[in-house]
C-alpha cells in the first residue's frame, strides 16, 4: 500500500498516512535520533457505546456498562497465556487504556521493534474468552472500580457528568459499576469484539526511531483481514438542559472538592478543533494564572494551586470544566460566572488574545517534544476526523472576533452544573445525596 | 544523544548540562539540596511557593505571568522533594527553543534571568518578604498537606514511612508539620531565604537543545560569587530495624483497603552495588511479569495493583497494595509466599532475561525525556559519581543469578501498614 506525506511547512516536520485495504488507518512518525519507540492500535469504541446495531443486524444491541473497558481487560488473555508475555521476550512496555470514546492498546520499546508490533497487533486481533476466564476478571475489575469510589478527583468529575447530561452515556463510569459488569458474559464480549473490532473502525498509530517499510512489512503480514462492518450507535435525545444544578457526596477528604461544567452544543472534526482553541485562549485569558480574576480568587483563598479548566469533549458531548478544591465552591462557582458575564460585555483585548493565542502555540508545541506526545496527537486527532497539524493551522487563523463571538454563545449559568465533595465527619460515610 | 557533563563551580555549586539537538524546548532547574531538618523543613518548604510568583522588578503576579504568556507559554515550576535524608527544594522553568519562536527571540536566555530575579530579588518591604502573601501561602501549604489525605494509595505509602521511620529524618514531612508551617513568620522565611542560598548544596541544571551559557552568567555565576557556607550532610543513611516488625493499623470510611510493607535491605546507594537488588525487586513486583503482578493479582484476582519498588536511599524495599477489606490476611499471605518464593531462587533464567530487558528498555526510554533524564542524573549526584542510562544496563546486565538470590535473603521485614474501613 503506498503512503502519503502529511507535511507542516510551519513546523518543519512530518508523517505518513494510509488507508489500508482491510480499512485500517495508519499513520507513522519516524523520529530519528529518539531512543524509544511508541505504538498505538486504537479501536473506536469507549464507554459510551452501550447499544449498537450494524450493517448485519436489524434490531439495536444494549450492553452493560463498563463492557469497552472488559473487553480492553480480557483482550490480552488468548488461548496460550498472557498478552504480557508476548511483549516479556522483547522488553517492551505494554499497556492499554480505556475512554469515553476509545480504546487504545499500546507499547513502548527501545529494542525488537518489528517483534514488538506483531505482539500488539496479533493479540488485539485474536480474542479469546471463556465463562471461566470472564468470571475471573470480574474479581480485578471490581477492585479497580473500590479503588476509583475512594479517588475523590474521579468522583467529583463522574458525578459533575450525571449532573450535566440527562441520557448521554457519558454520565455513566467508564468501568460501570461491581452490579453492571456481573451481567457481562463471552457472549456480549464476542458480540462487542466483532461490531467494534473491525480494521474499519481502527486506527494504528506508530512514533519514534523506526523503518517504515520495516513496520509497514510486519502490518502486512499481521492484518487479518474480515469483511468491513458498519457500526451505528443508538442514537438519543440529549437536552441542551442540564440534569441537576448541584450534586453533593461526601468522602474521606481535608476540605471540600468542586468541578464545574458548562453545558455546550457538541460539535465535530474541525469545528470542534476550532471551538476547543478558542475556548483554550479564552480560559487563559479570562481564568489563567495572568488573569485578574485568577489573581483575586487565589488571593482570596477561595482557590488554591490545585484549579484549572478542561475543554472536555467526545462523541455527542462537548463542556467546558472548572476544578479544584475550594472551602466555598457555591462562592466560586458565583465569581466565575460573574467575571464570565462581565466578560461577554466587554469581550476580551486584542492584547491579552494575542498573548494567550502565542502561550497556546508553545504548548502545543511543546506537546511534539516527546515520542509519546507525538503518538497520542496522532491518534487524537485521528479518531477525531482531523490531522495533527491542524491544531497549529486553526490557531493562527483564529480572530478576536471568533473568540469574542465564542465567549458571547457559551458559560449559559442556566446550563451549568455544580459537583461538590464534602469532607466526611468522622465516621459519616453517607451515600451521595443529588439535590436540584 | 543526551551528553551529561558536570562542572564544580567552587563551594558546594555545581553545573549539569544535558545536551541534544532533538529536543524542541530547553529546560533550566535550581535545585537546593539541604538535610531535611525538623527546624527548617517547614520554612524551607515554602519558600519554592513565594519565590516562584513575582520578583522585585516583576512584583505583580498578573504581570509576571502575562509576560511568561507571551514567552510562548514559558513556565516556572517550583516544589520540594525528600531523597532520603535530603530535602531538595527547586525553581525550574521550561520554554521552546529559541529557533521554534516566530522571530528568533532568545527567550531562553530571557528564562534564566527570569529564573535568576525570582531566587535572587523576590519583592523586599523593610528588607523583608511580603507578610501578606507569607500568610496566604502558609494557609495554603496546610491545606495542601491536609489534602495528602485524599489520596489514599499515596497517603498509605507515606503514614507507613512515617511510623517506620519516627527516629530518622527519612520519616519527617517534606514540608513540615501544620504546627510548624502555621508558626512561621515573615521575617523567619526571610532568614530562611538568606540561609538556604548559604547553606545549600545547589544543582543548577540546562536539559535542552539550546545554548547553555546563559544558564551559566545568569544563575551559576551569581552563586558562585555570594559568600556561601555549605552544610556537609550524608543523604543515604540505613534506618534502624524494628524488631518485631511494625504493625500499625488505620482506620477511615474506605471502600478498599492499601497495605504496606517495608523490606529492610542493607543496600544503600553510593556505597553498595544496587542492581542485583533492582533485578531482584524487578522479578518480585516490577512489571505485569513480576510474582506479584501474576500470582496475587492475576491468578488470585486479589488486587488491582500489587507491585514493589526500592528505596536506595534508605536501603528499602516496600511492597504496596490495593486489596478488597475482607481479603486483606489473603492478599498478605500471597505476598509472603512470593517474597519466601525469590529467596528460593524460584525464577527462570528467561524470566531474569525478561526482567533485564524491560529494565534495558525503561533506561534507554530516559534519553527521549528531558525531565525523566534530569531526574535521572540529578538524583544520583546526591550520592554517588552519576552513571549514564547505558552503564546502569550494563550494570544489571551483568546481575547473576546467585546475586539476585543473595539480595532476597538479605530482606528483613521491617513494617505492616494497613489502612482500612472503619467496619474492617
Amino acid at each position: 500500500m503506498k503512503l502519503q506525506t502529511i507535511r507542516s511547512e510551519r513546523l518543519q516536520e512530518e508523517y505518513l498516512y494510509g488507508k489500508h485495504e482491510t480499512g485500517l488507518e495508519i499513520l507513522l512518525a519516524p523520529m530519528p535520533g529518539f531512543q524509544s519507540v511508541y505504538a498505538q492500535f486504537g479501536a473506536k469504541v469507549g464507554s459510551i457505546d452501550t447499544a449498537f446495531k450494524t450493517d448485519l443486524s436489524a434490531d439495536y444491541t444494549e450492553v452493560p456498562a463498563g463492557i469497552a473497558h472488559y473487553l480492553e481487560h480480557k483482550l490480552f488473555e488468548s488461548e496460550d497465556g498472557d498478552a504480557f508475555s508476548l511483549f516479556a521476550k522483547t522488553g517492551a512496555s505494554a499497556n492499554a487504556f480505556t475512554s469515553f470514546d476509545r480504546t487504545c492498546y499500546l507499547f513502548s520499546a527501545t529494542q525488537q521493534v518489528e517483534e514488538s508490533l506483531r505482539a500488539l497487533l496479533t493479540f488485539v486481533q485474536h480474542p479469546y474468552f471463556t465463562k471461566e476466564t470472564v468470571q475471573k476478571e470480574q474479581g480485578i475489575i471490581g477492585q479497580e472500580i473500590q479503588m476509583y469510589e475512594d479517588d475523590p478527583d474521579w468522583c467529583v468529575f463522574c458525578n459533575l457528568l450525571e449532573a450535566l447530561y440527562h441520557e448521554h452515556p457519558v454520565r455513566v463510569n467508564i468501568a460501570g459499576t461491581v452490579e453492571s459488569i456481573s451481567h457481562i458474559t463471552a457472549d456480549l464480549l464476542y458480540e462487542c469484539y466483532h461490531t467494534y473490532y473491525n480494521l474499519n473502525n481502527m486506527v494504528l498509530v506508530v512514533a519514534g526511531n523506526f523503518d517504515p517499510d520495516a513496520v509497514m512489512q510486519v502490518v502486512e503480514e499481521c492484518l487479518v483481514k474480515k469483511d468491513p462492518v458498519t457500526v451505528y450507535p443508538k442514537p438519543f435525545e440529549e437536552p441542551q438542559t442540564v440534569c441537576r444544578d448541584r450534586v453533593t457526596q461526601t468522602m474521606s477528604v481535608s476540605a471540600p472538592m468542586f468541578a464545574l461544567g458548562y453545558k455546550e452544543a457538541p460539535l465535530e472534526g474541525r469545528k470542534l478543533l476550532q471551538a476547543q482553541l478558542e475556548y483554550e485562549v479564552l480560559l487563559d485569558v479570562l481564568t489563567g494564572e495572568s488573569s485578574s480574576l485568577y489573581r483575586e480568587l487565589y488571593n482570596g483563598g477561595w482557590i488554591n494551586q490545585t484549579f484549572g479548566y478542561e475543554v472536555f469533549s467526545g462523541r455527542g458531548y462537548l463542556s467546558v470544566l472548572f476544578s479544584g478544591e475550594a472551602k466555598q465552591p457555591e462562592e466560586v462557582r458565583r465569581k466565575l460566572q460573574q467575571a464570565l458575564d462581565e466578560a461577554k460585555e466587554t469581550g476580551i483585548t486584542q492584547e491579552d488574545f494575542d498573548r494567550s493565542r502565542k502561550a497556546l502555540y508553545g504548548r502545543l508545541l511543546r506537546g511534539l517534544t516527546r515520542v509519546e506526545g507525538v503518538a497520542n496527537s496522532l491518534m487524537s486527532a485521528q479518531m477525531s476526523g482531523i490531522s495533527m497539524y491542524d491544531s497549529f493551522d486553526i490557531l493562527s487563523t483564529l480572530t478576536l472576533e471568533g473568540v469574542c463571538a465564542r465567549l458571547r454563545g457559551s458559560f449559559d449559568a442556566a446550563r451549568s452544573a455544580l459537583s461538590v465533595i464534602e469532607p466526611a465527619k468522622s465516621t459519616d460515610t453517607a451515600p451521595k445525596e443529588q439535590e436540584g | 544523544m543526551g551528553t551529561f557533563t558536570r562542572t564544580s563551580c567552587g563551594n558546594e555549586v555545581y553545573f549539569n548540562c544535558i545536551l541534544d539537538s532533538r529536543f524542541k524546548t530547553n529546560r533550566i532547574s535550581v535545585q537546593f539540596v539541604v538535610p531535611l531538618r525538623e527546624e527548617t523543613a517547614a520554612a524551607y518548604a515554602l519558600l519554592p511557593n513565594i519565590l516562584r510568583k513575582r520578583s522585585a522588578n516583576y512584583p505583580d503576579f498578573s504581570a509576571f505571568n502575562r509576560m511568561l504568556a507571551a514567552m510562548y507559554g514559558a513556565y516556572v515550576d517550583y516544589g520540594v522533594d525528600k531523597i532520603g535524608d535530603a530535602q531538595v527544594l527547586y525553581l525550574l522553568g521550561n520554554t521552546i527553543d529559541d529557533r521554534y519562536t516566530f522571530d528568533g527571540e532568545a527567550v531562553t536566555a530571557k528564562l534564566a534571568g527570569v529564573l535568576r530575579e525570582l531566587i535572587f530579588h523576590p519583592p523586599l518591604t523593610d528588607g523583608c518578604l511580603d507578610a501578606e502573601e507569607v500568610e496566604l501561602e502558609k494557609t495554603l501549604q496546610i491545606d495542601n498537606l491536609l489534602a495528602e489525605l485524599n489520596d489514599k494509595r499515596a497517603y498509605a505509602v507515606r503514614r507507613s514511612v512515617e511510623a517506620l521511620c519516627a527516629d530518622d529524618p527519612h520519616g519527617l514531612s517534606k514540608v513540615g508539620t501544620k504546627e510548624q508551617i502555621a508558626a512561621l513568620t515573615a521575617k523567619q522565611l526571610t532568614d530562611a531565604w538568606q540561609k538556604l542560598l548559604s547553606e545549600a548544596r545547589v544543582e543548577v541544571c540546562f536539559t535542552g537543545c539550546g545554548d547553555p551559557k546563559p544558564v551559566e552568567e545568569e544563575l551559576v555565576r551569581p552563586l558562585t560569587k555570594l559568600s556561601r557556607e555549605p552544610v556537609p550532610f550524608v543523604a543515604n543513611t540505613l534506618i534502624r530495624l524494628p524488631n518485631p516488625p511494625l504493625s500499625t493499623v488505620e482506620k477511615m470510611p474506605v471502600t478498599q483497603a492499601k497495605l504496606v510493607l517495608h523490606y529492610a535491605t542493607d543496600t544503600l546507594a553510593g556505597r553498595e552495588n544496587t542492581a542485583p537488588l533492582q533485578m531482584m525487586s524487578m522479578l518480585l513486583g516490577g512489571s505485569p511479569m513480576s510474582k506479584l503482578f501474576v500470582h496475587v493479582r492475576e491468578e488470585k484476582s486479589l488486587c488491582y495493583y500489587c507491585l514493589s519498588r526500592i528505596n536506595n536511599y534508605k536501603g528499602l524495599l516496600t511492597i504496596e497494595s490495593g486489596v478488597e477489606l475482607h481479603q486483606v490476611e489473603d492478599a498478605k499471605a500471597a505476598i509472603f509466599e512470593q517474597v519466601e518464593a525469590m529467596r528460593q531462587g524460584a525464577f527462570t533464567d528467561e524470566e531474569l532475561h525478561q526482567a533485564t530487558l524491560y529494565l534495558e528498555n525503561a533506561y534507554r526510554s530516559l534519553y527521549d525525556a528531558q525531565a525523566s533524564l534530569e531526574s535521572h542524573y540529578l538524583r544520583q549526584v546526591l550520592v554517588q559519581e552519576p552513571e549514564a542510562p547505558e552503564e546502569r544496563i550494563a550494570k544489571l546486565q551483568a546481575v547473576t543469578r546467585d546475586e539476585i538470590i543473595e539480595a532476597a535473603q538479605k530482606l528483613s521485614l521491617a513494617s505492616i501498614y494497613l489502612l482500612t474501613g472503619e467496619e474492617a
